[in-house]
């Protein structure tokens, strides 16, 4: 869990929204992931969403065990008292141009993430780990 | 001071601010003492100078603001402890430590 606990006091150069006299707003990585899998999840084209370092293997595993839902996993978060950077794991549809629909991706995140944290997304660093082919999903329908 | 009656009061009030659906905080964020313990809020410091934390879940919605719900929690909550025992907390720390979906409403 990141913080931003214990900075108050007059040593901090601006009021940023983070920091108020009154208190501070902490926003823990599992908030900013989730919201990060969602604005990933709303563009046309994303299949699904795979931790880059496990291969979504583990963060499914995670998922069941926790019984927590899935829509932060495939994302990893590291949130600063005012900067969020995001790793983000992804399958992409067969047929789609990948380096626009990455930019497509990464700038839906920035402006969710921004928007609704208020903390400015400094990298969203994403890695295709998959294609998908809708041929795919009828063969494993028959094997079933 | 009954720290414990305070901390209850605070949750309350922080769970009263729409768009957190709770007030909770593992073991970490929880007041304890002899009367029980209130989940999702702790109290630290001298009683004159308390400062408080609370923990919520907030729930989605797509124009969501975590900043401006962190300020209206720690409005609320503030609210809350100055009609308790006036000037006892002298700051409210929020941290918003989960985000829910609810695409259909609980029961």
């Amino acid at each position: 869990m990141a913080t931003a606990q214990g900075q108050r006091g007059g040593g901090e150069r601006e009021s940023a929204p983070l920091h108020t006299e009154q208190g501070t707003t902490t926003i823990t990585n599992s908030v900013v992931a989730k919201i990060a899998g969602l604005a990933a999840r709303e563009v046309d084209g994303v299949q699904n969403l795979k931790s880059p370092d496990t291969g979504g293997a583990m963060s499914d595993i995670a998922t069941r065990v926790t019984g927590g839902d899935e829509r932060g996993s495939g994302v990893k978060v590291e949130v600063g008292e005012r900067e969020a950077a995001i790793d983000l794991g992804m399958t992409v549809q067969y047929e789609v141009n990948i380096p626009r629909l990455a930019e497509a991706v990464r700038q839906n995140i920035i402006k969710r993430v921004q928007s609704m944290t208020g903390l400015t997304v400094t990298e969203v660093n994403i890695t295709v780990s998959d294609l998908f082919f809708p041929e795919d999903e009828q063969a494993a329908r028959r094997v079933e | 001071m009954d720290r414990v009656d305070l901390a209850r009061h605070l949750a309350k009030a922080a769970a009263s601010v729409p768009g957190v659906i709770e007030v909770t905080g593992g073991a970490e964020v929880t007041e304890y003492g002899p009367a029980g313990r209130v989940s999702g809020v702790a109290l630290s410091g001298p009683d004159e100078t308390l400062r408080a934390t609370v923990s919520v879940t907030a729930g989605y919605a797509a124009d969501l603001d975590l900043q401006r719900l962190g300020n209206q929690v720690r409005g609320a909550v503030q609210s809350a402890a100055d009609a308790h025992q006036p000037e006892s907390v002298q700051g409210v720390d929020v941290v918003v430590a989960d985000l829910v979906f609810e695409e259909e409403p609980r029961q």
